[in-house]
């Protein structure tokens, strides 16, 4: 037989995308993607449904509702499948026989973190399939703006997913799913803590209501789905800033994660 | 050059209060082309000691290096395949997607990496559950599954730990068979068990692990007894009389109908007692000098090391006859098993 091609086992990114490909075919196996495809056929059926309900607004009941759901359903399932593949992967030993070859557990990590990303891209472009064909369907045109909005959905999962990865890192399935919940839900409420601080009064509470504010990840800034539904014009380059806050603050933890990771004895 | 080399490698687990040691100033060193046994009981510290090795775990103190480079860089492991006790995959994978898998990680390309697979898939006989999910394999398959990811790759070192656990005597002999087949292909197989037999029968150098620190370690004709620690003599038409006598001379005698069999401590009274059997008229069938093992030899170690014979904990002779004189559970373990079988290198 022959040797191994190079004494390091491969280049980086080779070993994320093995990572990566094997986690996303765990994770679609564990049927994963069924939930995707009850929430897209429930879509398709509220699309007509409607249509008596909704008197003539129908088109905008549908996109609400379907924004709602892509962000709802993504964040969970991210959460989920991060939690599923990575705690539990440390918990059973299963990551061992990967460990065991030249990998580093950062490359590790970003291709589990990868894998998941895939799984819950595939499963939000069945949902926005069937969104768009559900808005053809009651005659409404789809926005340019119902597609910004459901890319920064995607942008604000990107920073949910690295807020697990970082938590399952740390702690076990149930406690590091706990904790990315509460960060998703958190993450939609920053500047009220930030309100709080004021409110109470105080240096100190000021103070960490402050630290709270810029520690915590900024969700709403991933909401545009009001506008977009509403058809109200969303600037480029509020969506370029979002996306550039969501890449930074998702690398950072991704980063940390890793940083912890490293020094974690498995066995 | 050594593949595997450590000083003073320590692990210490828990924290200022309730820390344990499991692994104490391990000094080792494999060189190139062996195979090397390593032993000792449960607890012992001899999977701390693989994780170690692989960086699953970081060490409290001391260094090690894996074919040259230190362990705590991860391309120390490009050429080494690591087998963990009880391998685990991801449950929906199929067996041939987790080799090819393992050989990408490794270096391999995609080809060649799915023709190795293919290989190694028929030589630990799972070609025919290539493209079946792990969750549907047997125990002993995942065994060779484990032992087939450590060989993507054609490693220059493998560490299996207890390589042979779970399987059934075929796949004891075959795993045997595979591990004396690498090192004649130049790989160094540094493996732990607790199945003597086979340590015995295939391994250059054994070390002997107790409580966390390394007592023996050296060439099996070099650590054992090599002399004549006894014979057995096995004869038929012993008559009661002979069997009195040579008892006086210091043999023992078991009777088997026809036959007895007359073992004998150390050489001096073997020629006595076949003068008496001859001068009997019994037939000699056999004469065999007994040497020790390394099961004895291994009993022996423990058993200086714990202070202790090496009684079962369900020996019943052994437990405080007194109702009401246990001092809690830690205390009348101590007591009844001895102090030495609760060192620190029990985790």
């Amino acid at each position: 037989m022959k040797t191994h091609d190079s004494e390091s086992g491969g280049s980086r990114l080779s070993r994320i995308r093995v990572v990566a490909g094997s986690t996303f075919l765990e994770s679609v196996r564990d049927r994963t993607l069924a939930v995707p495809v009850l929430l897209a056929g429930l879509l398709i059926g509220g699309a007509f449904l409607s249509r008596t309900l909704s008197l003539g607004q129908h088109g905008k009941m549908l996109q609400d509702f379907g924004l709602a759901g892509l962000c709802l359903f993504s964040n969970v399932l991210v959460i989920l499948a991060v939690t599923t593949s990575l705690s539990r992967s440390v918990e059973q030993g299963t990551l061992l026989p990967m460990l065991a070859k030249p990998l580093r557990r950062g490359e590790l990590l970003l291709g589990q973190y990868g894998g998941v990303l895939g799984v819950v891209l595939v499963s939000a472009l069945a949902i926005m399939g069937a969104l768009c064909l559900g808005l053809v369907l009651v005659g409404t045109p789809v926005s340019g703006g119902l597609l910004l909005a459901a890319g920064l959905t995607m942008v604000e999962v990107m920073v949910v997913g690295a807020l697990a990865v970082f938590f399952s890192a740390v702690s076990s399935p149930v406690l590091a799913t706990v904790f990315a919940g509460f960060a998703m839900l958190i993450g939609h409420t920053t500047a009220d803590v930030r309100e709080l601080g004021v409110h109470i009064g105080g240096r100190a509470a000021r103070a960490i209501g402050e630290v709270l504010y810029y520690a915590l990840p900024n969700l709403e800034i991933f909401d545009v789905r009001a506008a977009a539904v509403h058809r109200y014009p969303i600037s480029l380059e509020y969506v370029g800033f979002a996306v550039l806050y969501g890449v930074l603050y998702a690398t950072v933890v991704l980063f940390a994660a890793s940083w912890v990771f490293e020094r974690r004895d498995l066995s | 050059m050594d593949v595997i080399r450590t000083e003073a490698l320590c692990k210490r687990y828990g924290n200022l209060r309730t820390c344990s040691t499991a692994l104490r100033n391990l000094d080792l060193e494999v060189a190139e082309g062996e195979i090397f046994g390593y032993l000792g009981p449960n607890g012992a510290g001899k999977t701390t000691t693989l994780n170690l090795l692989m960086g699953l775990v970081r060490p409290s103190s001391g260094r090690a290096w894996l074919l040259g480079r230190p362990v705590r860089d991860p391309d120390s492991r490009a050429g080494v395949g690591f087998m963990p006790e009880h391998p685990r995959f991801p449950r929906h994978l199929k067996c041939g997607e987790i080799l090819t898998a393992c050989g990408r990680l490794s270096g391999l390309g995609r080809g060649e990496s799915k023709r190795q697979a293919g290989y190694l898939l028929e030589q630990a006989g799972l070609a025919r559950v290539a493209n079946r999910r792990v969750q549907q394999l047997s125990k002993g398959m995942l065994q060779w599954l484990g032992l087939a990811q450590a060989l993507m790759g054609s490693p220059r070192l493998l560490i299996l730990d207890e390589p042979m656990s779970g399987l059934d005597p075929v796949g004891r002999h075959r795993m045997r068979d595979l591990i004396v087949e690498q090192r004649g292909r130049g790989t160094t197989v540094f493996f732990s068990s607790h199945i003597l037999a086979d340590v015995e029968m295939i391994c250059d150098r054994v070390g002997i692990l107790l409580e966390g620190e390394l007592g023996q370690c050296g060439r099996l004709d070099e650590i054992l007894d090599r002399r004549s620690a006894g014979t057995e003599i096995r004869v038929t038409g012993l008559g009661g009389g002979v069997v009195h006598r040579i008892r006086e001379m210091g043999g023992t005698t078991r009777i088997f109908g026809e036959e007895t069999l007359i073992e004998v401590h150390g050489d001096d009274c073997v020629d006595g007692i076949l003068e008496q059997v001859r001068e009997a008229g019994a037939s000699l069938r056999s004469l065999v000098p007994r040497r020790e093992s390394l099961e004895e030899y291994f009993l022996r170690q423990v058993a200086g090391k714990t202070g202790d014979d090496a009684v079962p904990w369900w020996d019943n002779s052994r437990i405080p006859e007194r109702a009401g004189s246990w001092d809690g559970p830690e205390e009348s373990f101590r007591e009844t098993v001895g102090a030495g079988e609760f060192g620190e290198g029990r985790r």
